[in-house]
């Protein structure tokens, strides 16, 4: 069990998401920086789409009511266990009874707690993600609180080192496949989807303008503010399913993005979709700060998506290995 | 406290002695602002370290590589528990850990290293300053290799 | 979701642009098609919305398919290798398919027309120039079919609404609608499913668990069934 201490609202549990009812109205839900979560798991030796806590408000505090492993990533939080302080995408062993404590992250929004064995509550057509709007999934549909514990399931993995250890970021071990910030806005990839046509001459400003993250942003959609686009004359369309990341024109010519907990149905004009593999990094974007969309490709996001499997595998493969050369090191 | 160390890179004897190490070690101290340091030996003498800019020492006519008797004051490594690239910040902050001339704490994260895809802490093994950082960023480290000098504290 | 008013169904701006028989395909992001039929909403239309949903959930590379109002939205378990051909193929697809008749279910729904959950029915009377009694008995003798699920957990879109009693959203939604309204929003019916803020316009409360997620399937409704309300109680 972990026992929550303080909590902000909007901290919930989730894993990767929930698939297969999106034909019935229901979101997926899941980690808003998906990559954050499945390196966290594999940190502590879990497989990579157990269930962990979102941190999204803080300050955030816990305490273990066992040993156990856990690891912290995503966002860096000056996390702190029994006040001592942990650097960021770090995974070490607790004790029960010990204190972690996640402060106001200075960049990125959001920051993943995962333990090994993972949040052991009751999956919910198929996952543990909650899902605020439906009321169900998580911690009985809703977000945590004060004095609420969690269960944690037995781990199954290989012990994390006693001293503790951190993996290289996605930002940093991913530069190279990700285009950096420019004077601070972040650049997201996106191809045209479905009315981006419509927009004629008018889209090129999609591109090329600069969108700040309005305050009106949460797990359900991100709203831009900045110049608008708008139709030369309005079109509503017949209710489709929509998914994470399509970046939609309302009226008022201020584009939304869906994110996790999108809604599964739309009707305004579609301009583009962000590509999914840059899904995390938006998931990461704070509220106030700014992005510009960047004209992608099918072929490039697959290279990107390459590129990430890739480092997930390396993760996955050399944490047992290190565990083995530390513990050999330490018989001699 | 250097006594039983497996090293791949030969003594810590072997590499003070040598000019080159010396000089280096004597820019970094310069760079973190610090004016002088001195390091016990494993046969027992302590040399002292002192950057260019330290002009009262060098007035005062003391050798910058200094030999003398041990003195209580010595400072203590700071190791590396596996092989890897010495990281001396972290790669997701701006600002080292501990910074050089920082009182540090038993157990105290100070550096890292990379080993692939993960990083290994550099911890203080007891109460002190942090002196100095005798591996440049990037550079290789083996198990057990001195990557920070730290003066105990009294 | 105001897609079924009147105005944009006589204007289907989007659709025009696709040829007499030509569906309009779309990506969104990297991972998802969108198959948009062309022409007007009918239930034909949607019958073949359903034959190419059934078609194409089992192909191996669709994680889930998602049935809009006369369209369908595939969604993918990577991003594919090569999108053109994904693309010829959805369009082959749906010139493959046939209307399908989805054997549904009839269900039935006891509905408290009026009370103080009807709070726009006065409204309505006002738009429709009918009395309350007439444009409840219309509503209750509508023969409706679940054209598709969405919005929220298991809300189905009904369609089959007496045009008389055609209503527009609200341009100010209800801040907090209760769970159970039954409502009308443009040509189209439904039972709201989450207590929250809604546009369509309310007229009765239905005590009926429209879903229930531990439940297999969750949801009661699913695309093709039939539904008619019950009046159990008038309060007018």
């Amino acid at each position: 069990m972990i026992e929550v201490l303080q909590t902000g609202p909007l901290n919930t549990v989730q894993d990767l998401g929930r698939f297969g009812f999106r034909n019935a109205g229901v979101t997926s839900s899941g980690a808003m920086d998906r990559l954050a979560l499945m390196v966290g798991n594999l940190l502590v030796g879990n497989a990579e789409g157990e269930a962990a806590l979102e941190i999204q408000t803080f300050p955030f505090r816990l305490r273990f009511e066992r040993d156990m492993a856990v690891a912290v990533t995503g966002a860096d939080c000056e996390a702190r266990l029994d006040g001592r302080r942990l650097p960021p995408w770090w995974a070490m062993p607790v004790l029960s009874g010990q204190v972690l404590e996640l402060d106001t992250p200075r960049r990125a929004a959001r920051a993943y707690l995962c333990l090994a064995g993972g949040i052991e509550v009751e999956p919910v057509m198929g996952s543990r993600s909650t899902s605020l709007r439906g009321g169900f999934g998580g911690l009985e549909g809703r977000f945590l609180a004060a004095n609420d514990r969690l269960p944690v399931a037995g781990a199954a993995g290989p012990a994390v080192p006693q001293g503790g250890f951190g993996v290289m970021p996605p930002e940093t071990a991913l530069a190279a496949h990700f285009p950096a910030p420019e004077d601070g806005t972040l650049l997201v990839r996106a191809v045209p989807a479905g009315e981006y046509a419509l927009f004629g001459a008018e889209a090129e400003r999609f591109w090329t303008q600069t969108w700040k993250i309005s305050s009106h942003s949460d797990r359900t959609g991100y709203r831009l503010s900045g110049e608008p686009i708008r139709l030369a004359s309005p079109v509503e369309l017949r209710s489709h399913g929509v998914v994470p990341g399509v970046v939609q024109m309302p009226p008022s010519g201020e584009p939304i993005i869906q994110m996790s907990d999108a809604n599964t149905a739309g009707g305004y004009p579609k301009m583009a979709g962000v590509i999914d593999v840059d899904l995390w990094r938006l998931g990461q974007a704070r509220i106030g700060s700014r992005i510009r969309f960047v004209r992608s490709s099918i072929a490039e996001a697959r290279e990107a998506e390459r590129a990430v499997r890739a480092y997930l595998d390396d993760v996955r493969c050399t944490v047992p290995m290190l565990a083995q050369a530390l513990a050999a090191m330490s018989r001699r | 406290m250097m006594k039983g160390r497996k090293r791949k890179s030969g003594s810590l004897t072997a590499q003070m002695l040598d000019p080159a190490t010396l000089e280096q070690i004597a820019l970094w101290l310069e760079g973190a602002g610090v004016a002088s340091i001195e390091i016990e030996t494993e046969d027992g003498r302590l040399v002292r370290i002192v950057t260019g800019e330290d002009a009262a020492l060098r007035d005062a006519g003391v050798d910058p590589v200094a030999a003398a008797p041990v003195e209580p004051h010595s400072v203590r490594p700071a190791k590396s528990q596996i092989a890897g690239h010495f990281l001396p910040v972290h790669p997701a902050r701006d600002a080292a850990e501990a910074a050089i001339g920082a009182s540090v704490f038993p157990e105290q994260i100070v550096g890292f290293v990379g080993i692939g895809p993960l990083i290994m802490p550099i911890r203080a093994e007891e109460a002190g300053t942090l002196r100095a950082c005798t591996v440049g960023p990037g550079d290789l480290v083996g198990y057990g290799d001195t990557v920070f000098l730290i003066e105990p504290a009294q | 979701m105001s897609v079924m008013q009147g105005n944009v169904l006589s204007t289907p701006a989007i659709v025009a642009t696709a040829t007499a028989d030509e569906p309009k395909i779309s990506m969104i992001g990297t991972g998802a098609y969108l198959i948009e039929a062309p022409g007007a909403f009918d239930l034909p239309t949607q019958r073949r919305i359903w034959a190419l949903a059934h078609a194409v959930e089992d192909w191996p590379e669709v994680r889930e398919v998602v049935p809009g109002v006369t369209n369908l939205l595939v969604i993918l378990k990577q991003t594919p290798e090569e999108p053109e051909q994904l693309h010829l193929r959805l369009g082959h697809e749906w010139d493959c398919a046939r209307s399908i008749d989805l054997s549904g279910k009839t269900v039935e729904i006891p509905v408290t027309y009026g009370g103080d959950n009807a709070t726009d029915l006065a409204a309505i009377c006002d738009y429709s120039g009918l009395s309350d009694r007439e444009v409840v008995r219309l509503h209750w003798q509508g023969d409706y079919t679940v054209v598709a699920l969405g919005s929220a957990p298991g809300f189905g879109y009904l369609h089959g609404l007496d045009p008389r009693i055609y209503m527009p959203r609200k341009t100010v939604p209800s801040l907090r609608m209760l769970k159970g309204t039954v409502t009308i929003g443009g040509m189209q019916t439904g039972v709201s499913v989450l207590t929250g803020p809604n546009g369509w316009n309310s007229i009765g409360f239905a005590e009926m668990q429209m879903f229930e997620p531990t439940k297999t399937p969750p949801a009661l409704l699913a695309p093709g069934d039939r539904v008619r309300f019950r009046p159990e109680r008038i309060e007018l």
